[in-house]
């Protein structure tokens, strides 16, 4: 009974392992699945969802908040997929969604780039320079995408539980590997960790629900009571106060709701 | 972890660039929401501070444009470089007064000498109070108590209203006077008032104040003023004797170049520190009276060094002293300015209505600035926080009155003066009377011990000191250590149970020794306990615990106890 994500580049044979471990376990293999269900959820054309999670914000974007938009409707139907455990996600953003979930096995796939150019030639018939400019080009979005959006470096091995490398090991040993791991009690449900994964779930679904009005929501909930972070003027404390009450009664699951209004940042 | 929060800690040279240009220190709170917000904000700012800067510089004996030059340049840089996120700077009456007082002596109103002294004193004012702000003298802002400011607030809430009281009535009325004299010239002039230009006013002021409770979130300041001009277009304004707005110079602010003899600068700096001194008390009491509302933490330093700059910039460009300003900070956050952007766009705002829109301003009828001002004025008194002070505290309900008074009928910097100053002495009252708890007499919370030895040791004495003893103290605390032996004569030996202590000064420490020595002639003792730090250093490197003796004070109540209550039972 556990969860696990697994983070990859293009062409690193993270998709393959995916499935033969799922198949192994006899688990449920997500991944584009989940943006489809997004897309449909909440009614958004799937390849601005796409975009959205994959390339970088732009200077437009963190204006218009149209990113965070998007990837709010995609977390909150990847959290209430993974409520129901046994899943192997591989995918875009799982790990930067999950890093707080003791039971999900965080794993990070990577292999040669020479290898990953050799995949990319063959399936897009392209040249090796080619190929590997757009290998260079994706990695580099991937890696913005995570540290603009919300400072994290998707290639320090300390935000996973484990890195394999695609070298030495085929596609076999490294899912024999990962089978072994999640034999260990630290990756095993506990309802615990399944507590404090219904409440992000709930936090996400929350922050779905909010985000067309405030795309910047923050919340933290704990046992069905939310306490949501706006950022706003404090004049217009009423107005935000009753909007926010008003949207999230619609979600599953709030029993009670504590808003609070953030009228400024200052760093130091 | 917050995802949405988990931002990399900041990198020390960004936080070195952040002190260095504060503005990058709110730079990513921006959004579209925020601007938005802003941008609002910002035109209805834009549009207040046309007719507010013509007024001004009016008062302080410049032509027009250079009010809106202030408005323009000073806020810019001040919102820039300065802490508050809400205060908007520019011409202000008290400083547009000083200015004309202070150089209508030297040059004639209006005149190109008189224009240039006023740019010096403007630049001379900014270096002294940037001088203040990177000496870190801001410090001086934690004297103005939240009393004072509700105080001050809500009087000058009250001022605006009333100098706007002529406008609405289209009241004939003589320049500049006190809060009792406008009172009275309105009173008397009451019956010649216009219906028409009160019929612009009130419909301004219902207009925003429908706004304000049905819309919050509209420009509902600026809406309600394209509602007075076309009220005012519609009934006439002009033949029914409705003053409008003057047509203004469609130019940017332009280069100048402040006076730097030896001579001038010297003959302007005086009066160049009182300009600084005042303008900076303004704005760091708008910017604290904004932030209550708020709830943002103001560093005063940063304000000196942002109104410094933009006086100093500002006198370069045409601008004259500028300051905070209570009118449009308040119509700033009440529009719902959520950054210092909202003044950045304003000065935008203002220069663009300068240069396309400078014609079309005369449409717009003063009654209606007036109604718009009225509301805003109201909005700025906190009945909230007048109520819970007079609930809470009477020092703090006086303070509160004193600076309220001293705002309406004394000059505004000595209204705070005042506040500050009954604050002190409150303080000080306070401090020089620290609570002294009898341990030993009868029932109290600290009396776990006393009935023991109440029973049985009828010449012992136990007390608990909450506070500094310091020369302000010693009185106090004398007098109650001989009321001891007034009404109790066996009382020879007493106990000081220190915890509250956290200050002796020297007077204390003689305070001390004296005591120790008058009680150990009636063949008792002083003795000590739970002395913190601080006060036993002061005691040591003084060599006062020599005199008081080292074996009168104890670490603990329980040790003193045992050994003083053993050498009663067996004296030496």
């Amino acid at each position: 009974m556990t969860i696990v994500t697994i983070s990859r580049g293009t062409y690193s044979r993270g998709k393959e392992i995916a499935e033969k471990l799922a198949a192994a376990l006899n688990y449920e293999c997500l991944s584009r699945e989940i943006v489809i269900e997004a897309s449909k959820e909440f009614n958004i054309p799937e390849i601005k969802l796409v975009r959205a999670l994959h390339d970088a914000p732009s200077i437009f974007d963190r204006f218009s908040y149209g990113k965070e938009r998007y990837i709010a409707f995609f977390r909150a139907a990847l959290l209430k997929h993974l409520q129901r455990d046994n899943i192997i996600y591989h995918g875009l953003a799982g790990h930067a969604f999950l890093q707080d979930i003791p039971h999900v096995l965080k794993l990070r796939i990577i292999a040669d780039l020479d290898h990953r150019i050799q995949e990319e030639m063959k399936r897009e018939d392209i040249s090796a320079d080619q190929a590997r400019q757009i290998l260079v080009k994706d990695d580099t979005e991937r890696h913005k995408w995570s540290l603009t959006l919300y400072g994290l470096d998707i290639w320090n091995p300390s935000f996973y539980d484990m890195t394999l490398h695609l070298d030495n090991l085929n596609v076999d040993e490294t899912v024999s590997i990962i089978l072994h791991t999640i034999e260990h009690s630290c990756f095993k449900t506990t309802p615990q960790s399944q507590a404090k994964l219904d409440d992000i779930s709930l936090n996400a679904q929350i922050e779905a629900a909010l985000t067309n009005e405030y795309p910047k929501a923050t919340v933290e909930s704990r046992n069905g009571t939310a306490y949501v972070s706006i950022r706003g003027s404090l004049i217009d404390e009423k107005n935000i106060f009753s909007k926010v009450n008003r949207l999230v009664k619609k979600v599953a699951g709030v029993e009670k709701i504590h808003v609070n209004i953030v009228p400024h940042f200052i760093e130091d | 972890m917050n995802f949405k929060n988990s931002r990399p800690l900041p990198h020390p040279t960004m936080t070195f660039w952040r002190k260095i240009f504060p503005f990058l220190r709110w730079w990513n709170f921006i959004g579209w929401d925020t601007t938005r917000a802003d941008l609002f904000a910002g035109l209805t700012g834009a549009v207040i501070v046309l007719p507010q800067g013509v007024a001004f510089a009016m008062i302080a004996g410049l032509p027009p444009e250079y009010g809106i030059y202030t408005a323009i340049v000073v806020p810019l840089i001040a919102a820039m470089f300065g802490s508050s996120l809400h205060l908007i700077s520019g011409p202000t009456t008290a400083i547009s007064i000083i200015v004309f007082t202070s150089l209508s002596p030297i040059a004639t109103p209006g005149s190109v000498h008189f224009i240039q002294l006023a740019l010096t004193l403007t630049f001379l004012a900014g270096i002294f109070q940037l001088s203040f702000g990177l000496a870190r003298i801001g410090i001086l802002v934690n004297f103005i108590s939240h009393s004072v400011l509700v105080g001050f607030t809500t009087g000058a809430a009250i001022l605006i209203a009333t100098s706007q009281l002529k406008h609405i009535f289209g009241l004939d009325l003589p320049g500049s006077g006190s809060f009792f004299i406008t009172w009275m010239n309105i009173l008397s002039q009451i019956t010649t008032s216009n219906p028409y230009a009160l019929a612009v006013a009130t419909g301004t002021l219902i207009c925003a104040a429908l706004f304000k409770t049905f819309k919050p979130r509209w420009p509902g300041l600026l809406i309600a003023m394209i509602v007075g001009s076309i009220i005012g277009v519609f009934i006439g304004a002009e033949s029914h004797g409705i003053r409008l707005m003057e047509g203004l110079p469609a130019q940017l602010p332009p280069l100048s170049l402040p006076d730097f003899s030896i001579q001038t600068m010297r003959e302007l700096a005086p009066k160049a520190f009182a300009i600084a001194l005042i303008g900076l008390i303004e704005a760091l009491s708008i910017a604290r009276s904004i932030s209550a509302l708020s709830r943002q933490q103001i560093d005063g330093n940063q304000e000196f060094i942002g109104q410094g700059l933009s006086n100093i910039i500002g006198s370069f460009f045409s601008s004259y002293a500028g300051s905070g300003s209570f009118t449009r900070s308040g119509i700033n956050y009440h529009s719902g300015a959520m950054t210092p952007l909202s003044a950045v766009f304003s000065a935008i705002f203002l220069a663009l209505i300068l240069l396309i829109m400078a014609p079309l301003t005369i449409y717009l009828p003063i009654p209606a600035m007036g109604g718009v001002i009225l509301l805003v004025s109201f909005s700025l008194i906190d009945v909230h926080h007048i109520k819970t002070i007079i609930k809470t505290s009477k020092d703090e309900t006086a303070v509160l009155v004193t600076t309220f008074l001293a705002t309406l009928f004394l000059d505004l910097e000595f209204a705070i003066y005042s506040g500050v100053l009954m604050s002190l002495v409150l303080y000080l009252s306070r401090t020089a009377r620290p609570e002294i708890v009898d341990l030993t007499d009868g029932a109290n919370e600290a009396g776990h011990f006393s009935d023991q030895t109440k029973s049985q040791y009828l010449n012992f004495k136990i007390i608990r000191i909450d506070g500094s003893l310091f020369f302000g103290a010693v009185d106090h605390i004398m007098e109650f250590l001989h009321n001891i032996d007034k009404k109790h004569t066996n009382k020879c030996h007493l106990l000081i149970v220190a915890y509250g202590i956290n200050f002796i000064d020297i007077s204390g420490a003689e305070m001390l020794v004296n005591e120790s020595r008058r009680r150990r002639g009636t063949g008792g003792g002083l003795y000590l306990c739970g002395l913190k730090d601080l006060p036993r250093e002061v005691l040591e490197k003084g060599e006062f615990i020599k005199d008081i003796g080292a074996d009168n004070i104890f670490c603990s109540e329980s040790e003193a106890m045992i050994k003083i209550l053993d050498r009663i039972e067996h004296p030496l």
